[in-house]
């Protein structure tokens, strides 16, 4: 009979309390209530709508973006463009969100970028976009540039031997393997864009039924003493977390199947 | 003719070629043996536009290219581990130039009967053996229409037997293509099985040599001096 | 290295009781200014370290329901010390200082001529109310629903955005990026504002903020503290609150 180890001991139940119970918590205190106050509550519905659509933007242009920065990351990575792009990655990550919503909205309110409208981009479902996407980005170009890092030179190489210039080498022989990564640097991205909130407030605007996200729904529910109601909301956002890593584990599976059986 | 003059590349304190000059005759077919560690797969690069050198010219047919990019040079590339495209078929690696407006579907067909790979062309590379797959790379190679070939030891991996069988092949296909070739492999064995010429390298210089042979005791000297 | 974890997990909580020598204060956010400079000064005199927790006074008012300790709670918001009371968390309660709500405009606001509340409801302006998680955003949709304008101007959709604290409203309408923005006359002084009007209770109901001690924690501390902040009253009144007598 092999020994036990003392981190096998420990980790079972330390998991089990910091992770899985707050959320069973969470579960735990829906009520009927509850429920029956939140979804029937429109306002509730348009923060689902607006959070999903603003997060799917975000996380669209964040992979994007990712994209761009794996191109330098390959092929210019001794210029300041890139030395640049790399250290910005890491910025977001480091910076408070209130600030982060601050930062965007002076820089794209209406002092800086007024020829667009009135708030300039400020107060917009753009705005939601542009903050969700600032604190998501760092995530999908981390988990592309180290999927770009994994890739064989040589093949690129003989991509432009065989006459391809680097972005159509890159568009031909990165990207189609990339796959893997661009989906689960999408799916990071599109998690983080749903849970932000003070970026997303300071510059998004929070107007309920019009610039209000799923986060600050569940925060002003709590502020207000509603409870049964922010607990409800919350619980949906668990539910939907815990599809989106259901499906991201699901596509690992099916990809490395079929990877099996050729 | 693919000619290099007084190529010189270091890096950091490390000077790797220290003036490397070549020149190679179409039809022929120059073997460069070498250990690991002189600095063929630096000239290697150099030759396809990959690395730019510190000094020194490269040029094909007269014509300079030292400032020319891999993409415009028309070096033919078969590198050492093969590289195939794995996301593709076989039959799209080789085609894969043609999207550059290089090579035909004749030169497609004739390649493939030449190096008899009718039966895979809609396998995977990971399906084919190493020998299988140092031909679909000279394919793939062949079908973009070079006006030189490198190879830097392409079946290195493949056991004996079966290099008994590919290399003569290989020396047909090459010297049917009536082009400058360099051929880079660290076995004098081998060189003298698919080379016309010879040549080794030595203190980060070219040298010519009269045949495989000779880079026999070079090669002896040079691993006693590293201290093997 | 399993020690050293659980060592460090030890000293962690250990330094989170509370001695003699601290004391937790919760504080709505809009007092930090006056608020800090007089913890500073409770701290030189008596060598108490007061230890204070900013925030929204809903926010703290949650937090102090499911029983966060705390000594002492600064609410903007008397109704939140009320609720308080009614769940039997209370020792000591007072009403402390009369708040006002107050519409402050930006230089660009200025420029578009709003003088009075019924001058939001032009075309293209841009105003910031509060979120009723803030008291204050509560208020000042009081004040507009009282003067008949709330639901024109979220049908026109000039209320661009509802920040999640009167600090933040202050800063949009300081940095000019709204046109008008609803705060406390205390967060106007605080921040330079241009004010154009205040409201009477009969528009915003009463804003009161209150002080109250909780039971269960270092009442006596808290006391001391309290009684400090009332002697030193004068750095708030400053910003031109009213005591409440």
């Amino acid at each position: 009979m092999r020994k036990v180890s003392a981190w096998e001991v420990l980790f079972v139940p330390l998991f089990f309390l910091l992770i899985v119970y707050p959320i069973l918590a969470i579960l735990g205190n829906v009520t009927i209530e509850g429920m029956v106050k939140t979804f029937g509550d429109p306002i509730f519905w348009d923060a689902v709508k607006n959070t999903l659509i603003t997060a799917f933007f975000a996380a669209l242009l964040g992979v994007l973006l990712a994209l761009g920065f794996g191109y330098f990351y390959i092929f210019h990575p001794g210029t300041v463009m890139y030395k640049i792009a790399d250290f910005m990655n890491d910025l977001p990550i480091a910076l408070p969100h209130t600030v982060a919503g601050l930062a965007l909205l002076l820089a794209f309110g209406r002092n800086m970028f007024g020829f667009v409208g009135p708030t300039g981009l400020a107060f917009t479902l753009v705005a939601v976009v542009l903050a969700m996407f600032f604190v998501s980005y760092p995530l999908a170009a981390r988990t592309i540039a180290s999927a770009a890092e994994e890739i064989d030179r040589e093949q690129i190489n003989v991509a432009r031997t065989l006459g391809d210039t680097p972005p159509k080498a890159y568009r031909r022989v990165v990207i189609p393997v990339l796959g893997e990564a661009i989906f689960s640097g999408f799916v990071l991205s599109f998690s983080r864009s749903l849970s932000e909130f003070a970026a997303v407030i300071m510059f998004g605007g929070n107007v309920p039924g019009m610039t209000q996200v799923l986060a600050s729904y569940v925060f002003t529910k709590v502020e207000e003493g509603e409870v049964s109601m922010a607990v409800t909301a919350s619980a949906f956002c668990i539910m939907l977390s815990l599809m989106l890593v259901l499906i991201l584990r699901m596509r690992g599976r099916l990809h490395a199947r079929s990877a099996q059986s050729v | 003719m693919l000619e290099a003059h007084n190529l010189y590349k270091s890096f950091s304190a490390h000077q790797v070629l220290k003036g490397v000059s070549l020149s190679i005759h179409p039809g022929e077919i120059q073997v460069l043996i070498g250990l690991n560690g002189c600095g063929k797969t630096t000239l290697q690069r150099v030759l396809t536009g990959i690395l730019e050198p510190d000094q020194g010219t490269v040029s094909i047919g007269g014509r300079d290219i030292t400032a020319l990019p891999p993409e415009d040079r028309r070096i033919g590339y078969v590198p050492q581990n093969t590289a195939l495209f794995k996301h593709l078929t076989i039959r799209e690696n080789i085609l894969y130039s043609l999207q550059n407006g290089r090579g035909t579907e004749e030169s497609f067909n004739e390649v493939v009967k030449m190096l008899s790979l009718e039966p895979y062309l809609a396998w995977k590379p990971e399906k084919l053996s190493g020998g299988y797959r140092a031909r679909v790379a000279l394919a793939r190679a062949l079908v973009s229409a070079p006006r030189a070939m490198l190879l830097d030891e392409p079946i290195t991996e493949v056991d004996r037997a079966k290099k008994e069988y590919v290399l003569p092949l290989f020396r047909e296909v090459l010297l049917q293509l009536h082009i400058p070739v360099l051929y880079i492999t660290h076995d004098p064995w081998e060189a003298g099985q698919i080379g016309t010429s010879f040549s080794v390298m030595k203190d980060g210089i070219m040298e010519r040599i009269a045949s495989p042979e000779e880079a026999f005791a070079l090669i002896r000297e040079q691993a006693r001096s590293n201290g093997e | 290295m399993g020690l050293v974890l659980i060592i460090g997990f030890l000293l962690l909580t250990a330094g989170c009781t509370s001695e003699q020598k601290s004391l937790n204060v919760y504080v709505a956010a809009g007092l930090k200014k006056p608020m800090d400079v007089v913890i500073a000064k409770y701290s030189n005199a008596t060598g108490i370290t007061v230890i204070p927790n900013y925030g929204p006074s809903g926010g703290l008012y949650t937090q102090i329901s499911q029983g966060q300790p705390c000594d002492l709670y600064y609410s903007a918001d008397y109704n939140l010390i009320e609720k308080l009371l009614a769940e039997g968390k209370v020792a000591e309660a007072e009403k402390f200082m009369k708040e006002y709500v107050v519409m402050t405009v930006s230089k660009t606001g200025h420029g578009k001529g709003i003088t009075k509340a019924a001058d939001l409801t032009k075309e293209n302006i841009v105003v910031a109310v509060a979120d009723p998680s803030a008291p204050v955003g509560v208020y000042s949709e009081n004040v507009l629903k009282n003067l008949g304008l709330w639901d024109q101007l979220n049908a026109m959709g000039n209320i661009k955005t509802r920040p999640s604290t009167v600090n933040q409203v202050a800063l949009m309408v300081q940095s000019d990026e709204v046109d008008a923005g609803f705060t406390y006359s205390s967060t106007a002084v605080l921040y330079d504002l241009d004010t154009v009007e205040k409201y009477g209770y009969d528009l915003s109901e009463e804003i009161v903020f209150g002080d109250a001690i909780i039971k269960g924690g270092n009442e006596a501390g808290a006391k001391g503290f309290r009684d400090f902040v009332r002697q030193n009253s004068n750095e708030f009144t400053k910003y031109g609150w009213e005591l409440y007598a």
